[in-house]
C-alpha cells in the first residue's frame, strides 16, 4: 500500500534555507575577521570566540527557560555575535563583550519573541549600550600591528573619526582602505567588507539597495556639509553598517522604495551626528533610529499589487520621503542639540570651580588678582589661554589654558614663576579616557614640566631631553594637548610678565 | 513601413517591460519533450465526475445499468457556469456513486464497466455553426472547459456579453511549470489544428488579431508555429522570456499586448480572450468530427519517473491505471495532479482524471525534500515579495492571516492572488505562504459580507 503524502502546492522548493543564508552571511564576514586577525591580533579571534560563544549560549538558555523550542541551529545567534564581535575595540575586557551578548540575544531579541521579532539590530544595540556604558574601554583604540611591537603594552590610537573633527594629521587612504588605522576590530578594513559585501550580493542574500543608496548619502551629505567624502566613507562603521548591520532582514524595511528610504535616512543622521552632534561616530544611532522607524516606512511603501490602484507619485513616494527625511532630521538634530545645551548655559568666560580652586592651589593665595587679557594674542588653533592671575605678591603667575584632546577640551592650570619657567601643571576637567588620557593629571606626568621653559616636545617614549617630556603610554593626543597647553601658557607669559614684580 | 517600425519600437519597449516580471527561474525538467504521445488502451473501468470544472456540477443523465456509448453526454445542468460531461468509454454503468474529489467537494461519479469496443455515439461530421450563438452553443455541447488547469467553462468565455470590444485572441502556450509537456507535443504534432481553432475563434468573435505565446525554452515548437502561420499577418508569435509563471492569464496578456487587466476584472473587459493552445485545437477537432471532449493528454514525469512519457487518457481513467501503464511502479510518496508549483497531490490512486488535468507528477520527496525541521520564523528577508508575479507582499498576507486580521487583507490585495506558489517555493523559512493565503480568501470575503450586512444595517 503506498502512503501518499498530501502536501500544500508548491511541492518543490528553492534550495535555500534561514540556516543557508545566516551561513553566507558568516561567510562574507570571514574576511572581516581575518582582516581583524591581520591588523589586531590573535585577540581579534579570542573576543570573536567569546562574543559567538555567548551569543549562542545566552539563546540556547533564554529559549530552554521560555519553554520555546531550540533555535541555534539556524545560526543567527553565531552572526550576531560575530558582528557584535567585529563592532567591538580589541582590546574590550572579555566580560564586557559577554554583557553585550547579553543584551543583543537576550533583551533585544528573545524578549521580543526571537529571530525575526526582534525592532531593533542586536548587535548594534549592544554595541550602543555598550558605549553608554563603558565609554572608556569602548573607546580606546588599538594601533594596528601593536602586537608586533616589543613592548607588550597595548599602544593606542584615535580612530580617523575625532582626528578629522579636530583636524590632526589622518592616515593615507590607501591605510584606511586596507584598515591601518584605530576603529572596531571590524570595521577598519574597507577591501575585506567589500569582499564579503560583494559575496553576499552575488549570493543574492542582499539586494544592493541598502549598501549602495546608503554609501552615495553619506557622500552626498559630506559634500553638502564640507568634509572630505572619501574618509567620510571609509572611517568610523559606514561600509560595516552598509553591507551587515543595515541589511540585517529583520530590522530594515521589506519593499525596495523602503529600503532605499531607510538607507538614505541613515545616510543623514550618520552624517548630521558626525559634523554637528557631541559622538564623532554616528553610524550606531543612525541605525538604531532607523531601525525604528522601519515600521513606519513598511506601512507607507508597501506595494502596489499588478492592476491594482494606480500608484501615485505625489502620495505614495513623495509624502513618505518627506516625512521620513524630517523624522531623521528631527531626531539627529535632537541630538545636536542635547548636546549643545548640556555645554550652553555657562559663561565660556565665567571661571569654573576646579579651574578657581586650581589657580588658588597653585598661587597658594585665596585672593588671586586676574590680568585683563588681549585674548586674540594669546591663542593658537591648538590652545586657548582664557584667563591669566598672579599671587598678591607679584611672584608667580597661574595661567588657564583650555587645548584640545582625545576627547574634546581639556582645561589646564599652568603655574609660571617670573623667570619663566613652569612651577606647576593641573589638569581641570576633560573627558579624556579613564585610565587612559585622564592618566596625564597624575603627578608622574606634570612633574615633569616642573623648571622647564621654553618651547616643549613630546616624545613617546624613551629617555627625555631638555626640551622634551615623555607621553603617557598609550595617550600620546591627550599628552599632547598638556604640552601645548604648556607652550601656549609660557608663550602668553613672555607678553604679560610686566604683571609681576622684577 | 513606418508605421511598422513605430509598431516594433513599442513591441521591443514592451518586452523590455516584461523583463521586469518577477516570477521565478525555475529548472524546466521537460525531459518527455520529445516522447511522442501514445494512446492508453481503454481501462477495466472508469469513474467520471459531474464536476471537472470551475462553477456548478452537473445531473447525471444516466442510471446504474444503463448502456453507454463514447461521446454520449451523461451529465449536464441548466446552470451557467457548467459543462456537460460526456462518457469517454462504451460499456455500462455499474454505479452513480459520492466521492470526494480532489477539490475537496463531494462530487458524483458515474462509474462504467467498459465493453472494450469504443463505440461511438455519433458519427465523425462536422459540425454546422452559421452563426455565432450556434458556435457558442457548440462550444457548451463540447465539454471543453479551459485545459490549462483552471477549467473556465469555455462557452462563457467565449460567451462574453460585450462582445464589440473584444479585440485580441492570446493563445496561451507558455507551458511555464516544470515537467509538463502536453501543451508542447499538441503543439508538434497538431499545429495545423491550433491554427484552424485560432481562425475559428477569430471569426465568430470578429477578433482582428491573435497572439501565440511560447516560452523561448520551446524554440522548436516557436519555429514550427512560425512556420504555420507565416501566411497570416494577423497572427502572431510570442516568444515569451522563460520564467515561472508566464502562462499565468494576466502575465500572459500583459507580456502580449501590454494591457494590465485591473483587479476584479476579466481579460475580456480589457478587450482580450486567452485561451490555452490545447483548448482551442480541440475546439478545431470538435468542429471537424463534433466527438466531445472525452480523453486528455497526461505528462507523466517527475523525478520518481525513469522514463517520462505523454498519454492521452480517456477521463475518469483512474491515476493508479495511468501510472501502472507508464510503469511507474514502487513506493510512491508524492502523486501530484498538475505540475509541481500548482499541481494538488493526490490522497488515492482510485482518484480519476478529469478534463483539466494535464500532467501526473510524481516526486521522491513530499514538498521538496524540506521537512517541518527546517521551518522557521519569518525573517523579513523579502523575497516572497519580490518573486511575487501580481506585486504582492505575500509575508504580510501570512502574517494577517496568523492573527485573524481579515480587516488588514483585502488593502494588502489578498484576492489578487494568483496562488502561482513563487512565494512558498524561495521561502527560505520554508513557510507555506501561498496556502495560507488561499485558505484566507473565503474568510476575508465572509468578513467583507458581514462588513456589509452591518453597514445596510446601520
Amino acid at each position: 500500500m503506498n502512503q501518499l503524502a498530501v502536501s500544500p502546492s508548491p511541492h518543490i522548493k528553492s534550495p535555500r534555507t534561514t540556516r543557508g543564508i545566516m551561513l553566507d552571511v558568516l561567510i562574507a564576514l570571514a574576511p572581516a575577521l581575518l582582516a581583524a586577525n591581520i591588523l589586531f591580533g590573535l585577540r581579534a579571534l579570542l573576543l570573536t570566540a567569546v562574543c559567538v560563544a555567548s551569543c549562542v549560549i545566552f539563546e540556547f538558555l533564554s529559549r530552554r527557560l521560555m519553554k520555546r523550542e531550540n533555535t541555534i541551529c539556524d545560526l543567527s545567534a553565531a552572526v550576531t555575535g560575530v558582528l557584535l564581535a567585529l563592532n567591538l575595540p580589541v582590546t574590550l575586557p572579555l566580560w564586557m563583550a559577554v554583557i553585550g551578548s547579553f543584551v543583543a540575544i537576550v533583551i533585544v531579541k528573545q524578549l521580543f519573541g526571537g529571530l525575526g521579532q526582534n525592532f531593533a539590530n542586536p548587535a548594534i544595540t549592544a554595541r550602543i549600550v555598550l558605549l553608554v556604558s563603558f565609554t572608556g574601554q569602548m573607546t580606546t583604540w588599538a594601533v594596528p600591528f601593536f602586537y608586533l611591537e616589543k613592548s607588550p603594552d597595548i599602544l593606542t590610537t584615535a580612530t580617523p573619526l575625532p582626528s578629522i573633527a579636530s583636524g590632526e594629521s589622518l592616515p593615507s587612504l590607501w591605510d584606511m582602505f586596507l584598515g591601518v588605522r584605530g576603529g572596531c576590530m571590524g570595521e577598519t578594513c574597507i577591501l575585506a567588507l567589500l569582499l564579503g559585501g560583494v559575496y553576499l550580493i552575488v549570493r543574492r542574500v542582499i539586494s544592493p539597495t541598502i549598501p549602495l543608496v546608503y554609501l552615495v548619502s553619506i557622500a552626498s551629505f559630506s559634500v553638502l556639509f564640507g568634509v572630505d567624502p572619501l574618509y567620510e566613507l571609509m572611517a568610523g562603521g559606514a561600509v560595516l553598517a552598509a553591507f551587515f548591520m543595515l541589511t540585517d532582514y529583520v530590522t530594515s524595511p521589506v519593499t525596495e522604495l523602503g529600503k532605499t528610504l531607510f538607507a538614505l535616512g541613515a545616510g543623514l543622521i550618520t552624517m548630521v551626528i558626525r559634523v554637528y552632534g557631541a559622538y564623532p561616530e554616528g553610524v550606531s544611532f543612525a541605525i538604531l533610529l532607523m531601525n525604528i522607524l522601519t515600521p513606519y516606512i513598511d506601512r507607507v511603501t508597501k506595494e502596489k499589487p499588478f492592476g491594482g490602484k494606480k500608484m501615485r507619485v505625489a502620495r505614495d513616494i513623495v509624502k513618505p520621503t518627506v516625512v521620513i527625511a524630517v523624522i531623521a532630521l528631527v531626531v539627529s538634530a535632537a541630538l545636536v542639540l542635547a548636546y549643545n545645551l548640556t555645554n550652553a548655559g555657562k559663561d565660556p568666560n565665567a571661571l569654573d570651580d576646579t579651574v578657581q580652586k586650581a589657580v588658588e592651589e597653585t598661587l597658594s593665595t585665596k585672593d588671586a588678582q586676574e590680568i585683563p587679557l588681549d585674548e586674540s594674542a594669546l591663542s593658537s588653533d591648538e590652545a586657548c589661554v582664557r584667563a591669566a592671575f598672579t599671587s598678591p605678591d607679584k611672584s608667580i603667575m597661574a595661567l588657564y589654558v583650555v587645548s584640545k584632546g582625545y576627547g574634546g577640551d581639556i582645561d589646564f592650570v599652568v603655574a609660571v614663576d617670573k623667570d619663566g619657567s613652569v612651577q606647576d601643571v593641573v589638569v581641570g576637567r576633560n573627558s579624556e579616557t579613564p585610565s587612559l588620557g585622564q592618566e596625564i593629571s597624575k603627578d608622574a606626568f606634570t612633574e615633569q614640566f616642573k623648571g622647564k621653559s621654553g618651547v616643549l616636545s613630546v616624545i613617546k617614549n624613551g629617555m627625555a631631553g631638555e626640551q622634551e617630556i615623555v607621553a603617557v603610554t598609550g595617550a600620546t593626543v591627550s599628552s599632547k594637548a598638556a604640552v601645548t597647553a604648556v607652550n601656549q601658557a609660557l608663550k602668553a607669559f613672555e607678553e604679560l610678565k610686566g604683571a609681576l614684580s622684577a | 513601413m513606418h508605421n511598422l517600425e513605430q509598431k516594433q519600437v513599442i513591441e521591443l519597449f514592451k518586452r523590455n517591460k516584461i523583463a521586469s516580471l518577477p516570477g521565478l527561474r525555475l529548472p524546466h525538467l521537460k525531459d518527455g519533450q520529445e516522447m511522442q504521445t501514445v494512446s492508453m488502451p481503454v481501462p477495466a473501468c472508469v469513474r467520471i465526475p459531474m464536476l471537472q470544472h470551475m462553477g456548478h456540477a452537473c445531473e447525471p443523465l444516466v442510471q446504474a445499468g444503463d448502456t453507454v456509448c463514447v461521446g454520449q453526454k451523461i451529465g449536464d445542468s441548466d446552470a451557467l457556469m457548467s459543462v456537460p460531461v460526456h462518457a469517454s468509454v462504451s460499456g455500462t454503468v455499474r454505479t452513480v456513486e459520492t466521492r470526494t474529489a480532489y477539490s475537496g467537494q463531494h462530487v458524483q461519479h458515474v462509474v462504467i464497466d467498459t465493453d472494450g469496443t469504443q463505440t461511438l455515439e455519433h458519427p465523425d461530421m462536422p459540425v454546422d455553426t452559421p452563426d455565432r450563438d450556434s458556435f457558442l452553443n457548440a462550444v457548451r455541447e463540447s465539454g471543453l472547459c479551459g485545459l490549462g488547469g483552471a477549467g473556465f467553462p469555455t462557452h462563457v468565455k467565449l460567451g462574453y456579453r460585450d462582445f464589440d470590444r473584444l479585440d485580441t485572441l492570446i493563445v496561451n502556450a507558455a507551458e511555464c511549470e516544470p515537467y509538463i509537456t502536453s501543451d508542447y507535443r499538441e503543439m508538434m504534432e497538431h499545429p495545423d489544428q491550433i491554427l484552424e481553432g485560432i481562425l475559428l475563434v477569430m471569426k465568430h468573435l470578429r477578433i482582428s488579431r491573435a497572439f501565440i505565446g511560447i516560452e523561448d525554452n520551446k524554440p522548436q515548437a516557436i519555429t514550427l508555429l512560425q512556420e504555420k502561420t507565416s501566411a497570416f499577418s494577423c497572427i502572431q508569435i510570442i516568444p515569451l522570456r522563460n520564467r515561472y509563471p508566464q502562462g499565468a492569464e494576466k502575465m500572459i496578456a500583459y507580456a502580449a499586448t501590454g494591457r494590465v487587466i485591473p483587479q476584479g476584472s476579466l481579460p475580456a473587459d480589457q478587450g482580450m480572450i486567452v485561451m490555452n493552445v490545447s483548448s482551442i485545437s480541440f475546439l478545431a477537432h470538435y468542429m471537424k468530427t463534433s466527438q466531445p471532449l472525452t480523453t486528455r493528454r497526461i505528462t507523466v514525469s517527475g523525478d520518481a519517473v525513469a522514463s517520462p512519457c505523454n498519454v492521452i487518457v480517456p477521463i475518469g481513467t483512474s491515476v493508479a491505471d495511468v501510472l501502472h501503464y507508464c510503469g511507474v511502479n514502487g513506493d510512491l510518496r508524492s502523486v501530484l495532479m498538475g505540475g509541481p508549483m500548482m499541481g494538488i497531490a493526490v490522497a488515492q490512486l482510485e482518484d480519476p482524471i478529469i478534463k483539466n488535468n494535464n500532467a501526473l507528477t510524481i516526486l521522491k520527496h513530499p514538498s521538496g525534500r524540506n521537512t517541518s525541521h527546517d521551518t522557521t520564523a519569518c525573517i523579513r528577508c523579502s523575497k516572497c515579495i519580490r518573486s511575487c508575479p501580481m506585486h504582492l507582499m505575500p509575508a504580510m498576507l501570512e502574517k494577517a492571516y496568523d492573527r485573524r486580521d481579515f480587516a488588514a487583507m483585502p488593502a494588502l490585495g489578498v484576492d489578487l492572488c494568483i496562488g502561482c506558489g513563487c512565494c512558498s517555493y524561495v521561502c527560505p523559512a520554508k513557510r507555506n505562504l501561498t496556502q495560507k493565503i488561499q485558505l484566507a480568501k473565503p474568510h476575508v470575503r465572509r468578513y467583507l459580507e458581514q462588513q456589509n450586512a452591518k453597514e445596510v444595517q446601520t
